[in-house]
């Protein structure tokens, strides 16, 4: 599994279809991988694990995602006022 | 309009109704099953943003790292012979021809709209909103827009110019 997961972000393009996001307004996806990513890193370094796995999130948000949103969570992030559960 | 010829006419009145409403339903189904159809899934190639602002529009490449840039409006005082008055830009969009493009469209301040006619393509750029559209574009070349919402005092001088390469 960690190797298919690797061969994906070695061939990452673009954020690809999403099904959980089919329709005009992709601002939950852009917000779900960023979360999703934080989640990933927190739970993995947690357990000691390859925080490596967790790049195809942050792959997708950085596609998705405007970079000044990206820099405004993260400035919330480290001020602790980020209003995503991580 | 007491007219016996005129009055009680229970089957033919029945008969406009339904066959009106039925030939409607025939023609509606077909629409919405190619209304559907036009929403089709295709994974897209290349991702970019763009961001309205008062007055301009920002564009970001950031698949494979972070190309941003602005792209501004020409004053006329700046534009060579030949240039389209109030369409041209200091930056053009490039983008790749016979691929499919995701065009994420948001706004920084107020609302603006980034349009491309001649590409079919419209969306509104709404501040906190990420809306997508695709294309796949076909010919090469240089494609023009302009803000297509009322965005203020600049509005009409923050064009889109797309350039469409092989």
């Amino acid at each position: 599994m960690a190797e298919d997961i690797e061969t994906k972000i070695k061939n990452y393009k673009t954020a690809p279809f999403d099904s959980h996001f089919p329709n005009q307004n992709q601002t939950r996806n852009c917000w779900q991988n960023y979360l999703d990513f934080h989640h990933c890193q927190k739970a993995m370094t947690a357990k000691g694990g390859a925080i490596s796995v967790c790049e195809w999130y942050q792959c997708v948000y950085q596609s998705l995602c405007p970079t000044s949103w990206v820099i405004d969570w993260d400035d919330q992030q480290a001020e602790s006022t980020f209003p995503g559960k991580i | 309009l007491t007219n016996t010829n005129i009055t009680d006419a229970q089957e033919m009145e029945t008969i406009w109704t339904i066959l009106p409403a039925v030939i409607l339903i025939l023609i509606a189904l077909p629409s919405l099953r190619i209304l559907y159809m036009t929403d089709e899934i295709n994974n897209p190639s290349f991702t970019i943003k763009s961001i309205g602002h008062q007055w301009y529009w920002t564009y970001e490449y950031t698949d494979y790292g972070g190309l941003i840039f602005n792209s501004y409006m020409l004053p006329p005082l700046f534009l060579n012979p030949g240039d389209l008055r109030l369409l041209e830009v200091d930056n053009r969009v490039v983008l790749p021809i016979e691929a499919p493009v995701r065009m994420m469209i948001t706004s920084q301040d107020v609302l603006h709209s980034w349009t491309i006619p001649t590409l079919g393509l419209k969306t509104d750029a709404v501040p906190g909103r990420l809306n997508q559209t695709m294309f796949t574009a076909t010919r090469p070349g240089v494609y023009y827009g302009q803000c297509s919402e009322i965005c203020g005092a600049n509005h009409s001088f923050m064009p889109i110019v797309a350039e469409l390469i092989p």
